[in-house]
Order: structure tokens, then sequence, then C-alpha cells
């Protein structure tokens, strides 16, 4: 594909410019271009007719002389320096001998080379052959960077879509309610958040982080929500209705193992809420441990902590218990969150999580994410992004 | 980053200095391969001038214990900081690993 591209550029003649008021060395220039085989060649009696001329359409070199009537040739070289588009073009001085002086000024004011007179073929073949053949390479690096910009995006748009957006009011036989956010730091990340109901009233949620960030820490990502959710369906309808969160974990686990030569691994929280006793099935694959919110409490959930998966196909994982009450929130968020860096590269660390949910400890789950996300941001400011961010609450007994 | 190398008879000591991020974990993980793979099958390594250890450093680290396990050696951590450490325990990295608390504890259990 790409090398049809390239194809395309190669097989362009070369569009010239050549700018001097004297019509002997415009009749030399064009003779020695005609004999290189650059036909497409415009021209130019003056600086004011070269930039009327550039304004309108488009070159790939241009052979400038210094001194012209109207604008001269630094005039020009002036003008190209503030016409953005025109930035990679190359121009080359056509100078005599004797103004080595103004050629060094145009080399200042951004012409690439000069060339001297009386013109030289083999020096014009060499000067214009490379200046040529960088400006080539430049266009088709900007195609290729262009073409991986719009890939990332819509690999984006993709991720994006993949995680579940709509977050259903709490309702008398589902009162719960949940709310979720994942940044990426690049345009793909490898954090993920998932949940869904597996009957009437118990829902799955979890949340993952894949080792490393960028296209494969997404490509694992893609995979691992995916083998999730048809397991925990497939357990769910094997086990009627009693689905061990352990054993769901296990199965998952063994499958990522398969095909993983790099040792992708995702560490994972994985939590199954009937969402109307309160009562929770969790299971935590080398995930740091969520926080459980009462009023004005908050404290950790330990226990049931198992390897990453995706390395050791034989591990072993043990289901927790947990019964919430009313008003319970549960607090799942992944290691971006306390490991982002503000500019003086402290982190945002656990104490002050804690102190931000503390303080939103009483609100609906939407508003103690978004409080979270405006500290984060507050306390990053215009640090760049290090980690993906993801975040997930769900409080019980809401409705 | 720079990684010091001893001989202990027939044990392998890898000292790697700063950190194993995403920008050294691919130095250190080919090292460790090369080494496994031109016949040293009695590793350790010796973690006591790392400050920081991420994922990537980690599966760098992971690799080497398969290839390790592949050929039949051994492959032991020793000199984790208190940080280093709590990161491993949060993975459950501990349990994959076989890790001593001194360097010459690590090299006896080597031999």
């Amino acid at each position: 594909m790409s090398g049809q591209d390239s194809l395309s550029i190669a097989s362009t003649t070369p569009r010239i410019l050549v700018v001097d008021d004297n019509d002997d060395n415009r009749y030399t220039l064009m003779l020695y271009l005609d004999l290189e085989g650059y036909t497409d060649i415009a021209i130019a009696h003056d600086g004011e007719e070269a930039i009327a001329r550039l304004s309108e359409d488009r070159f790939d070199l241009v052979l400038l002389d210094v001194m012209m009537p109207k604008i001269d040739g630094y005039g020009v070289l002036t003008w190209l320096k503030g016409q953005q588009r025109l930035n990679g073009l190359p121009v080359i001085m056509i100078s005599a001998l004797d103004e080595i002086a103004s050629v060094v000024r145009c080399i200042e004011l951004g012409a690439v080379d000069y060339l001297a007179k009386p013109f030289n073929p083999v020096l014009l073949r060499a000067r214009l052959g490379a200046s040529l053949e960088k400006k080539r390479l430049q266009d088709e690096i900007r195609a290729h960077l262009t073409r991986l910009e719009e890939e990332l995006e819509a690999a984006r748009r993709l991720q994006m879509s993949m995680l579940p957006d709509a977050f259903p009011p709490p309702s008398s036989e589902r009162p719960a309610e949940i709310f979720a956010m994942m940044e990426p730091a690049r345009q793909v990340g490898g954090d993920l958040y998932d949940f869904f109901y597996i009957d009437a009233a118990r829902l799955c949620f979890l949340i993952g982080d894949v080792s490393g960030k960028g296209m494969p820490a997404a490509l694992f990502m893609a995979r691992t929500k995916s083998l999730i959710r048809i397991v925990t369906e497939f357990a769910e309808a094997a086990c009627g209705g009693t689905a061990d969160a352990a054993g769901i974990i296990g199965r998952v686990n063994r499958e990522l193992c398969q095909n993983n030569s790099d040792m992708m691994f995702v560490t994972m929280f994985f939590g199954l809420l009937d969402t109307r006793t309160g009562a929770l099935a969790f299971c935590n694959a080398g995930h740091n441990p969520p926080y459980r919110l009462k009023k004005d409490a908050v404290t950790a959930l330990d226990g049931a902590r198992g390897l990453i998966l995706g390395v050791a196909p034989d591990a072993v994982y043990e289901t927790g218990h947990v019964a919430l009450d009313p008003g319970d929130t549960l607090y799942v968020f992944t290691d971006g969150v306390t490991e982002a860096e503000n500019a003086a590269f402290e982190q945002f660390a656990e104490d002050r999580l804690e102190a931000v949910l503390r303080a939103a400890s009483g609100l609906p789950s939407a508003d103690l994410v978004k409080s979270v996300s405006a500290a984060l941001s507050a306390f990053v400011g215009t640090a760049a992004a290090s980690d993906d961010i993801t975040m997930l609450a769900v409080r019980v007994g809401a409705a | 980053m720079e990684i010091r190398v001893e001989r202990a008879g027939d044990v392998e000591l890898v000292e790697p200095h700063g950190r194993i991020d995403s920008a050294s974990a691919k130095e250190f993980g080919d090292h460790l391969t090369a080494a496994i793979n031109s016949g040293s099958l009695r590793l350790v390594v010796d973690l006591k001038h790392i400050l920081y250890i991420s994922s990537a450093g980690f599966r760098s680290l992971l690799i080497a214990r398969k290839l390790v396990d592949q050929t039949g050696g051994t492959l032991i951590l020793c000199g984790l900081s208190a940080e280093v450490k709590r990161t491993f325990e949060l993975g459950a990295f501990t349990e994959l690993f076989t890790i001593c608390a001194t360097r010459d504890e690590a090299l006896a259990k080597a031999r």
C-alpha cells in the first residue's frame, strides 16, 4: 500500500522555478536543466513575479538570483520565511563568484545552497539532485506520519467505543449506580474498565491495567475485555447463576497465557455484586486494592490477592467476600491515578487520593469520579500525562 | 543503562544501575537473554542499585525467567529495596521469582 504512494511521488517530474532578471543566465540554466531531464520549468524575471508565482503554484525547488529589480533575492527569501506552507521548499541561490558574502547572507535567510556562475552542469546536477531528493523524502515522511496519526486516531475512537459509556440510573430492581472514566496517556492505552449485568440484579464490574502503553497494550486490552465478558457469561450459564469470580479469572488467565511470548500481562480487580443485598464477591489479580467508602471513612479493600494475568497458566485465584452496606461506594482505579506526576515530579499518591475520597464519600458515583478527576487535573497542571488514568465507582443501595 | 557483570564461579552476577523502565528495559532484557543463550545458566540479578522498575522491566524479567526455565537454569533476584519489593508484592511477582535478601544468600542458592 505504501509502496504505491511513494511510487507516485517519485514518478512526478519536479517543478522548478527559475528567477533571474538576466536573459543569458535564464537561457543557460533552462538549457542545462532540460539536458538533465527537468522539463517542468517556470520562470520569473524578478522577485515580485517570483512571489506571485510561488503564491499561485506548487514548486519543488527554486533557483534564485540575488540582484534583481523591484524585489531582490533577499526580499524573496524574507517573504518565503513568513510562509508556513512553503517551509520545506529548497532555494538554491544563483550567484557570481565574487558575491560569497551575499550568498552567506542568503543562507542565513533560509537558502539551502548556491550555484556559482558560470554554471557548471555537473555541479548543477549534484546540487539539484541533493535538494530535490531531500524534499522528496521530507514529503514522504510527512505523508507517512499523517497516515500513522490517522490510524492512531481511528484506533483511539475504536478503543473508546469499546468502553461502556451509558451509566443507567439506579432502579428498584437494580438499586446501584455506577460511573467510570478512562483517559489514555497517548492516543490509545492499556487500561480498561467494564461493567455489565449478568442477570436481573447481579452486576459484574472490573478494572484492568495492561503492562506498558500505546498500541501493544491496547491490543492486549481489547483481547482481555472480550475474554472476561464471554467467560463470565458462559460460567454463569454453566453454574446456573452462581459463577465464581476466582474461576472466571483463572480461566481468563489461562487463555491470556497462550501465544504470549512477549510476556504481556494485565492486573485486574474483578467484582460480582448483588445489587439487592450488597454482597460483593471479588478477585484481585495483582492490582492495587480499591477503596471502600462509607460516610467520612475510607478503607482499602484487601484480600483475594493473586498473580497478574497472562504469565503463569497454572496460577490459582481465590474469591473474597464482603458485605457492602447501603450507601457504601466502592472506588476502583488504576495506578495512573496515584502515580500521576506534577511538574515537580511529585506523585499524587494515596494520601491525596484518600483525602479527596473522604471529602466526596457521600456523593453519587458520577460526582465522586469527577471530583477525583478534577483534583488530579489541578495537581498535574501542565505536566504531560505519564500513564493511563482509569477509575470506576459503584454505589450500593442508591435507589 | 549501566549494567555491571561479575562471575563468581559458574554463577553470573548481573548488577543493573538506575531505572528499569520502558527506555532501558529492552537493553536490560537483551543482556539477560544474551547471557543465558551464551551458556550462563546460573544467573543472579542484584537489584540494589535499582530505584524503580516499571511493567516493562517486569516483562523483561519474566522473559528471562521463561528462558531460564526452558534451558534448565536458575535465576535468582536479590538486593530489592523496600520500594521495589512493594511493587513486586503488588503484582504477586514474589511468587514467580526466587528472591533472596542478600547477594551472598543468592550466590549460595545459585550454586
